[in-house]
């Protein structure tokens, strides 16, 4: 039999008196690296609800439900870690850079999938004449405050924010009748408002 | 031969000790393997039907999922072959990062592969000392990607993370001691008498083998084939580092394993050289691709084991209409036919892991051709026993 070499004697000596290589984890948490990709979670105050993180998903792990809840329209969002490949691009591609962020958690074991997905839930703005959703509330907002002066050219952005600073208090739950040129200004989806130009012109002819 | 001498051997298709489903079939006279068959299918995901449901840019994702081990290899040779359709180029910065990556993986998956070998023939030692110096470099990949396994780090048109500054000394790091433990391995491996006995002459494929089973990668280089995708269709950084093929002439798995170990240590030489020239530069690492024009791509990678290829064509719009893919073990594991056939059942194993054979890659098409005969089932378990049994033989007598 053959003798080992002092280099390969050295090793297991090291080996030997080291302690155990391997984690002891279930008894000693673990701490992932500082740029650990782990589970996916909303931030309730910063997630504007726009969808991006949905539309970027490539295994669809990102639920976005529009629904009515207690007769208002609402957005949810919904991740499933059970479908996730924790990628890392909901939160690349999020528009306010901190809608979602992956955090640290890498034990998604679950009883309940309930416990472990992240959910937000948005007002919607619908379109007062015939009820195409428009976008989130937040969202508008967000918008309106990313573009500066030029988002006053848009109709439901100076709606929405004379409503917000109670100039105009707009009661009314749904534009009656056809679509009038007064419309225009009040939260309608820009289909309605192309419609109320268009109807607008002809009368004039 | 009379076919009532013969006994076939199935190993597969689902064994605990397997690491992916398989199926071989080997047909024996005495202790002697007369005829090698394997099937394929058991696998089959339909990665290239879901990528055509997919944006391009999500494909990447998908294809990182083609394989556990080399996981970054696939999405390299897809993101070459769009950006082959697209016809443009790659960032400096985020060129040396691709080269990083790859390279890593490469160390990686064949210190994986040296622990499995030595597991194979009863060194469990190897198996534990060479899994060890792999999980610093897993330990490195959280650190600069975020994940141990998929790295999700590339883009089209460039690389989704930046390697930064302040990680560059950990990896320094850990590259000297993993390059001192390489060596250290490399030459246990070289000067045991007992694994020189028992590898030297098994499982020999020669050149024309080579050529007629094209055969790639390390199986390829191990027989003397000179054939290295990073140096003939240069791509990436590699042309601007200095490194070079590592060749063996005699084919068995020795020779294999000696070509893996040395293309660490190359694989070690190129990451230091691409951290010196992304150290401090402030380059971007991605170019924006705004549309998709109409047209085909190539993409061809080398793997770990060997030349993984891609090619996606495109009608203009947001995700490919038609994706395929080759991988490199699609053309090695046929070579078991010939590596195989008048070798001893002991040997098998050894032969089998010799070309580091990916079925999950492999598994594009699913034929299936059931054989009716009964079958005597004994194993693979039993396949790596009988290996073990032979290496303690031979340790007895050298």
């Amino acid at each position: 039999m053959k003798k080992p070499k002092i280099r390969e004697l050295k090793e297991a000596i090291t080996s030997l008196f080291s302690k155990p290589f391997t984690s002891q984890f279930p008894f000693k948490p673990h701490t992932p690296a500082k740029k650990f990709r782990g589970k996916p979670e909303y931030n309730r105050d910063t997630c504007v609800g726009c969808g991006a993180c949905f539309n970027v998903c490539p295994a669809r792990a990102i639920e976005m439900v529009d629904q009515v809840v207690d007769g208002k329209w609402k957005r949810v969002l919904i991740h499933h870690p059970k479908d996730c490949l924790f990628c890392g691009e909901c939160e690349r591609n999020c528009i306010t850079d901190d809608g979602i962020k992956l955090s640290g958690v890498f034990d998604v074991s679950y009883f309940d999938e309930k416990d472990v997905q992240s959910k937000v839930e948005h007002d919607l703005i619908v379109c007062k004449h015939c009820g195409e959703i428009i976008g989130t509330e937040k969202h508008v907002l967000w918008t309106l405050r990313k573009l500066g002066n030029p988002a006053f050219s848009q109709p439901v952005m100076i709606s929405r924010l004379m409503e917000e600073f109670g100039l105009v208090t707009d009661e009314e739950e749904k534009v009656a009748g056809p679509v009038q040129r007064t419309d225009m200004l009040k939260i309608v989806c820009p289909k309605c408002r192309r419609m109320a130009f268009i109807s607008d012109e002809k009368k004039e002819r | 031969m009379n076919d009532k001498k013969k006994v076939i051997v199935p190993i597969g298709p689902y064994h605990p000790l397997l690491e992916e489903p398989e199926f071989f079939a080997l047909y024996c006279d005495g202790e002697k393997v007369v005829d090698v068959e394997w099937q394929a299918g058991y696998n089959h995901r339909a990665i290239e039907k879901l990528s055509e449901g997919k944006h391009w840019d999500q494909v990447t994702f998908l294809v990182e999922r083609i394989c556990g081990i080399c996981s970054t290899s696939h999405p390299f040779a897809y993101c070459n072959s769009v950006e082959d359709l697209l016809d443009i180029t790659v960032p400096e910065k985020a060129r040396y990062i691709r080269c990083i990556i790859g390279e890593m993986e490469r160390i990686h998956s064949h210190l994986l592969w040296v622990g499995l070998a030595g597991h194979f023939l009863g060194y469990n030692t190897v198996f534990m000392w060479a899994w060890k110096y792999r999980e610093s470099i897993l330990e490195m990949f959280e650190m600069i990607t975020g994940n141990r396994n998929h790295y999700a780090m590339f883009k089209i048109g460039g690389v989704r993370r930046n390697i930064e500054d302040e990680d560059i000394p950990a990896l320094r790091k850990v590259l000297k001691d993993i390059r001192a433990k390489l060596e250290m391995l490399t030459h246990a491996v070289l000067d045991d008498p007992v694994l020189g006995a028992r590898l030297k002459g098994v499982g020999v494929l020669t050149k024309g083998h080579i050529k007629d089973f094209g055969a790639v990668g390390p199986v390829a280089r191990a027989s003397g084939v000179d054939i290295d995708i990073r140096r003939d269709d240069p791509y990436a950084a590699y042309p601007a580092v200095e490194w070079k093929v590592i060749k063996t002439e005699n084919g068995d798995v020795f020779d294999k394993a000696v070509v893996r170990l040395l293309e660490c240590m190359e694989s070690v030489r190129i990451i230091e050289q691409s951290l010196d020239a992304i150290e401090g530069s402030k380059g971007d690492i991605e170019n924006q691709v705004r549309e998709m024009p109409v047209g085909e791509g190539i993409g061809r990678h080398e793997a770990p084991r060997g030349e993984c290829f891609h090619y996606v064509r495109s009608d203009g719009s947001n995700s490919p209409v038609r994706h395929k893919i080759r991988a490199p073990s699609y053309t090695n594991i046929p070579t078991f036919k010939a590596s195989c056939v008048g070798q001893m059942i002991a040997d098998v194993a050894i032969i089998l892991a010799g070309v580091d054979p990916c079925y999950c890659c492999t598994e594009r098409v699913a034929v299936y051709d059931a054989d009716k005969k009964n079958k005597k089932l004994f194993g693979f378990s039993r396949l790596v026993e009988m290996s073990r049994e032979k290496t303690e033989r031979m340790r007895k007598q050298v």
